[in-house]
């Protein structure tokens, strides 16, 4: 009698829907305890195959059965007896049920009904697999003869449970419920008098059950009630309830006898009755927090539940399908099919686990595995169906009852598991993977001191309140509610609490998304609105919806990882070695600038203006754009810093500074781009430098390629101020010696290889000592390290700081009065500059800048100016210098005495200048301006002045006295008649030379230029003519040398600058009277007065050349054209247009490079 | 919302200026200086009305430049949370639209448009457009003047930006 009971409480359990019928029917069964019913004898008989295993459960069903149905002892011996005696009828009952199982996959209710209690059956048993779906699936698929058969069965038991029900109800009017006791009455009526009192409230019993059957219990108490509510004996019991607590189910009564009359006859209960006490009564209706199970979501990573059976147990599995009310979700996982384990005879061990590892349709083919497919998926993937099964992307696509799936925090996929999945999806499952698992978990929010908060569960949900302190660790988090009841703090667990927000508040993204450290507005608060809005939040509660500050975009995160801000971000700006705007290598040829930092990645812009995302472990190295140079549309150079206007593309009439240059191209910020940050890619021949106050840097260039007035303008409008100085200073002369620079440079780099070649562009304000004259600093001293058009960042003396300054607010600190008076004579001038340049001469890499574009650098290498100071009294300075000691110190102290002295240092110095530095310079000028750079060897050029070592090297390479000897530079051998002064320079320029190469100055080139024409630029500037040499000698030095065979002497020469012999002069210091040079010594000049047939011993920087006036015959004594003789036929503000006299080619130079011919 | 106040500044003035025109440059510095921009405090200043006291300068030591204080009065639009403004709409995008109330820069997020009001990219330049059929449609689009309801705003030291709504009753296209 106990089996066929017990049976039927299996089939209850698996239908709840009917349990009620059949706990009734239970008691039916009790009353009638006599014989089993025909039914059940029936049921018994069919049930003749029953697996042994089956036996285990059953009997396990059958001892808790017992433990509830107290009293029945006689029965349960009688069942014993039965079991003993009759296996066979128990294996009746197992297969009874597989064959109902069988049945069920055609009902669907049924099989829905069996699977809320699958995890139930468990955790008793560890037998999940009986009833899982799947496997019955399979049975069916095997199959198909039995259908029939099980049709049969399926009817049947229908009806069988048709007739229990109905028979239970019969019997549920009886007189069992109805009973009463007599001493009931002493409770009841007047109860509610004394409520307040809990101790004479009615108490609380709790009963224990079989877990899950709470509900039904209650249910059945209050149907048990209100049936025998009218009849003579009521239930005595106040009220029953469950609680979430499983297992357990509490009545309320007066006495334990009510209670145990209550429950008499009720199915699933166990024996035993507790009294609740009476402090703990409250406890029980307290609303216990909600079991934090998040809610399944599509994406999410999951384990499988089941017993040793099921081979699919603890694997990791995506979800890819939630049904609607969560019971239900269609996962992914890696597939252990059985047939791999096929041994050699075709049979499948049950045994052994089978191996996880991607569906592959043709190896199982070859197995002799029945697949179909493939076959086209909704959403266009392919699929394939084996064992009734579908395989998609190599992955099993199976479809569980979220009570078999286990999703908590437990469950962290590891790399492997990952790896797998990844190559089962191919690439694009890259990302959907790693979000996943990067996913942090929503709703685990961090609170703050201050951050408005909700209560989302408990008594108090809804409550809102302020954080007042949050406990170590942030579990416990103390609020002061928001509420006029409430002026107490509250702890509450962090889980209870979710922050709150509201619309328009400014917040900033703290955590947890790819957005985090961006700030803006709230526009939205709530649920998803679409998938993709999930998707992009990873949850779809309480989400915000940003509008960022930064992107002008919307952003929609979880609020856990917001909080409330008053500051705008410009979003992250670091991560990893990466910033935003750094430009990185993405690929051997090809270059980003990030344009975005985000969680884990990188937004970034290539040069064909498209976005990559990168994330952070891909990042190529970073590459910077220092020192590299691009010319804009007509040829003027960008530099990083440099403001353009695009001229032509897309981004046609955009104005931004360049950030990056690379090849071709140069990324520029422009405040007017709203996307990508402001950074656009466009290549630099559709730019054009934009600001007024950039200075075309390759002026030498320009000049001579471009026509006259630009060319004036390049040498008047000189970047640094000392070449404003010597714009103004020296006037003419000087920019022509600035073209001679700048193009030497480029020669230089050229022929001079790796060791010449000047870093382009210095700014001469680098490594002079400034004074702030505005903003925070004002009133600071410090050296300037690096500047562009706008601001320089200037190393403060006064502490360890270096900062950044407008350009126009710094003043510099010139040691000398002279060099302040930046409107003073040239000479004053170009000491000022010394001294100023000596500084950044301290720095070795630096004077090579200078050099390189050649105006004022070079000037310094030579050491022109050393002199000048010399007579100004500054040259002290331009000693100091630890760079000059290297080459110059000896020169100093040797030249010093002698300069100083009555002797006259400087002629020789001058003459130096003009002859070596000069002449030399002339030549590069003219040539390697229109040449060198019309035909891109100027880049070569440019390359080698990135290096920054050989200026300091070369200048004084070419100092070296061996050098100044040198026969190779003799006049005759090379075109240019300069090379005899060249020789004269090193001599001026280096002192301990000088005094030896006397001899050259006189060399037969001078005679070629007979003439001396007065050059007006100069008489102002005594000490100039040195100046303007030096710039154009360092250049000129190379220049020669990589091209005309007799620089390898000359380098020497190169430092000044001579006058050549037959020019028409004026003598400064003697009211500027005309002159003519009528021979060149190796210090000074003799010179023949015009008014006066009288001959004189002038110094080079007494002496000024005439500036020619139009139809004079000249003779250029600077540059490549050096020498040569011609005829001005025009002049073009400061430009001569000259006609050469040996090939009629016009050439238009500056006119401070010709010299009138004293005819 | 449009405010009177007094307010005063430092006004720093170059030696070259000091003459007889000193108190033309310093109200020309001043309303150059202060007319248009904003601040987070008094939002922004629309209007310098009278310039009420120019205060002593003191010469800055080390420069040659003087400040003076002035006090002057202005009118001020300061924006508030819940304000109902008149604003005339710049971009339309689908995300919203910005629009602008004199300086003030607000965006309309599209969660703050009813609902029935849809986004229309095809339409030239794109609008929101409001699907009642009877009628003609109402649109926002470049250029429509709508009243919006501020609910948010930051302020910054030099800037104000704003969310609105017109998802309420009398918001909308006027």
């Amino acid at each position: 009698m106990k089996r066929r009971q017990e049976e039927e409480e299996e089939e209850e359990e698996e239908e709840e829907g009917v349990e009620l019928d059949a706990a009734d029917e239970d008691r039916d069964d009790d009353a009638n305890d006599d014989g089993g019913s025909d039914e059940d004898e029936q049921k018994e008989r069919q049930a003749d195959t029953q697996p042994k295993q089956k036996k285990a459960r059953i009997r396990s069903n059958f001892i808790d059965d017992a433990a509830e149905v107290e009293g029945d002892d006689d029965e349960e011996e009688e069942d014993e007896e039965e079991e003993d005696g009759e296996p066979r009828k128990r294996q009746g009952g197992t297969q009874a049920k597989q064959k109902k199982a069988r049945v069920r996959n055609f009902i669907d209710d049924v099989a829905e009904v069996e699977d809320d209690d699958d995890d139930e059956d468990d955790e008793d048993e560890g037998e999940p697999d009986e009833y899982e779906p799947d496997e019955e699936a399979e049975e069916i698929g095997d199959k198909d003869a039995e259908l029939e058969n099980r049709r049969y069965d399926a009817e049947r038991s229908q009806e069988e449970y048709e007739k229990m029900a109905a028979a239970v109800k019969a019997r549920f009017d009886g007189h069992d419920a109805r009973q009463r006791y007599d001493d009931d009455d002493d409770y009841g009526t007047n109860r509610f008098q004394i409520l307040p009192d809990a101790t004479k409230d009615p108490r609380l019993w709790c009963i224990r059950c079989k877990p899950g059957h709470e509900k039904m219990l209650v249910i059945q108490l209050m149907q048990k009630s209100l049936d025998s509510q009218h009849t003579e004996k009521p239930l005595q019991i106040s009220s029953a309830l469950c609680t979430d607590f499983k297992g357990y189910i509490y009545i309320e009564a007066y006495k334990e006898a009510h209670v145990r009359e209550a429950t008499q006859g009720l199915n699933n209960l166990f024996y035993r009755i507790e009294q609740v006490k009476v402090g703990e009564m409250t406890d029980v209706m307290r609303i216990r927090v909600a079991e934090k199970k998040t809610a399944l979501t599509r994406g999410s990573w999951v384990r499988m539940r089941g017993g040793e059976r099921n081979e699919y147990r603890d694997d990791l599995a995506q979800v890819i399908e939630v049904d609607n009310d969560g019971a239900r979700a269609t996962v992914r996982l890696i597939p252990r099919l059985k047939i791999y384990l096929q041994n050699a005879d075709g049979e499948q061990s049950d045994r052994i686990r089978p191996q996880a590892r991607l569906f592959r349709p043709e190896e199982v083919q070859r197995l002799d595995g029945d697949v179909t497919g493939p076959h086209l998926a909704s959403g266009g993937r392919e699929f394939f169906m084996f064992d009734n099964q579908k395989f998609e992307d190599g992955c099993l696509i199976k479809d569980v009852s979220t009570r078999n799936l286990r999703w908590d925090d437990t469950v962290v996929p590891t790399l492997a598991e990952l790896e797998r999945f990844k190559a089962g999806l191919g690439g694009d499952a890259d990302m959907e993977l790693l979000q996943a698992v990067n996913m942090p978990r929503a709703g685990v929010a961090t609170f703050n001191v201050g951050d408005i908060v909700k209560v989302v569960d408990g008594d108090l949900k809804h409550l809102k309140g302020v954080v007042q302190s949050v406990a170590p660790g942030g579990g416990t988090v103390t609020i002061l509610p928001q509420h006029e009841a409430l002026t107490e703090p509250l702890s509450f667990p962090a889980e209870l609490l979710q922050k709150y927000f509201k619309m328009g508040d400014h917040v900033k993204v703290v955590g947890g998304s790819r957005h985090i450290g961006e700030t803006g507005i709230v526009v939205r608060v709530g649920r998803a609105e679409t998938e993709a809005d999930r998707k992009a939040a990873g949850t779809s509660e309480s989400l915000l919806y940003i509008f960022s500050d930064l992107t002008q975009n919307e952003i929609i995160v979880a609020s856990a990882f917001v909080q409330e801000c008053s500051e705008v971000s410009a979003g992250l700006e670091r991560l990893g070695n990466y910033d935003l705007h750094d430009m990185v290598m993405l690929d051997r040829t090809q270059v980003g600038v990030i344009v975005k930092v985000e969680h884990s990645s990188f937004k970034v812009l290539t040069t064909s203006n498209a976005v990559q995302t990168i994330e952070l472990q891909r990042m190529g190295r970073k590459k910077l754009s220092k020192g590299v140079v691009a010319l804009d549309q007509v040829d003027q150079k960008i530099e990083v810093g440099t403001p353009l206007m695009v001229v032509e593309g897309q981004y046609m009439q955009r104005i931004g500074v360049v950030k990056h240059i690379f090849k071709a191209y140069v990324f520029i910020y422009s405040m007017d781009v709203k996307e990508n940050t402001g950074i656009v890619c466009v290549r630099a021949r559709q730019c054009r430098l934009c600001d007024k106050t950039a200075k075309p840097t390759m002026q030498g260039f320009e000049a001579v390629g471009s026509s006259a007035p630009e060319f004036s303008r390049a040498s008047f409008v000189p970047q640094s101020p000392s070449q404003l100085m010597a714009g103004m200073g020296m006037g003419p002369p000087m920019g022509g010696a600035m073209i001679g620079g700048g193009k030497g440079g480029g020669k230089g780099a050229k022929g001079g290889g790796k060791g010449k070649g000047g870093k382009g562009q210095r700014d001469e304000l680098i490594g002079q000592t400034v004074r702030m004259t505005k903003g925070a600093w004002k009133g600071y001293h410090g050296t300037v390290k690096t500047t562009n058009e706008t601001s320089a960042r200037v190393e403060l003396h006064g502490k360890q700081k270096v900062v950044s300054v407008a350009r126009d607010s710094l003043f510099k600190m010139n040691l000398n009065p002279a060099s302040r008076q930046s409107a003073a004579p040239s000479f004053s001038g170009g000491g000022g500059y010394v001294s100023q340049s000596a500084r950044g001469w301290d720095d070795g890499s630096q004077t090579p800048l200078h050099e390189s574009i050649g105006l004022r650098t070079p000037l310094r290498d030579d050491g022109f100016r050393t002199p000048m100071h010399g007579p100004d009294d500054w040259y002290s300075a331009g000693s100091r210098t630890p760079l000059l000691d290297g080459s110059r110190t000896p020169m100093h102290d040797g030249s010093r005495t002698p300069l100083h002295d009555a002797f006259a240092p400087m002629t020789p110095m001058h003459d130096g200048v003009w002859g070596s530095g000069g002449t030399p310079a002339h030549r590069p000028t003219t040539p390697s301006a229109t040449d060198g750079f019309a035909d891109g060897g100027f880049e070569s050029a440019w390359g080698a002045m990135d290096e920054p070592a050989f200026a300091a090297q070369s200048p004084y390479a070419g100092l070296t006295p061996g050098t100044v000897g040198t026969p190779g530079f003799n006049p005759g051998s090379t075109p240019f008649g300069e090379s005899p002064f060249l020789a004269a320079t090193p001599d001026a320029g280096y002192s301990p030379m000088l005094p030896r190469t006397p001899g050259q100055p006189s060399t037969p080139g001078q005679p070629s230029t007979p003439g001396q024409p007065d050059t007006p630029g100069q008489p102002s500037t005594p000490g100039q003519p040195s100046t303007p040499g030096g710039p154009g000698t360092p250049g000129s030095h190379w220049t020669p040398m990589a091209d005309n065979p007799y620089e390898p002497g000359t380098p020497g020469a190169f430092d000044a600058e001579r006058y050549p012999d037959g020019i028409l002069v004026e003598v400064t210091n003697q009211n500027n009277r005309k002159a003519k040079i009528v021979e060149v010594l190796d210090d000074s000049y003799t010179v023949q007065f015009l008014d006066q047939p009288v001959n004189a011993n002038v110094q080079h920087q007494d002496l000024a050349l005439v500036r020619p006036v139009k139809k004079d015959r000249v003779v250029i004594i600077k540059g490549i054209e050096r020498n040569s003789f011609g005829t001005l036929i025009g002049i073009d503000g400061t430009d001569g247009i000259i006609k050469l006299q040996a090939n009629l080619d016009i050439k238009i130079l500056d006119l401070n490079l010709c010299a009138k011919l004293a005819d | 919302m449009f405010f009177y106040i007094e307010m005063e500044r430092d006004l720093l003035l170059l030696p070259q200026h000091f003459g007889p025109n000193i108190n033309r440059y310093l109200r020309d510095k001043l309303i150059e200086k202060v007319e248009g921009s904003c601040s987070g405090r008094y939002g922004f200043i629309i209007c310098v009305t009278e310039v009420k006291k120019i205060g002593k300068g003191r010469i800055r030591e080390g420069a040659g430049l003087v400040t003076f204080p002035v006090k002057f009065g202005a009118v001020v639009f300061r924006p508030f949370k819940g304000e109902v403004l008149d604003a005339k709409v710049t971009v339309v995008n689908k995300l919203g639209f910005f629009a602008e109330v004199g300086p003030l820069s607000v965006f309309v997020s599209k969660y703050l448009i009813p609902t029935d009001m849809r986004f229309d990219p095809q339409s030239n330049p794109p609008s929101y457009v409001s699907q009642v059929s009877d009628e003609q449609p109402m649109r926002v689009t470049v250029a429509s003047e709508v009243r919006l309801k501020l609910i948010g705003m930051r302020i910054d030291a030099s800037e104000i930006f704003a969310i609105g709504s017109i998802k309420e009753d009398y918001l909308g296209v006027l």
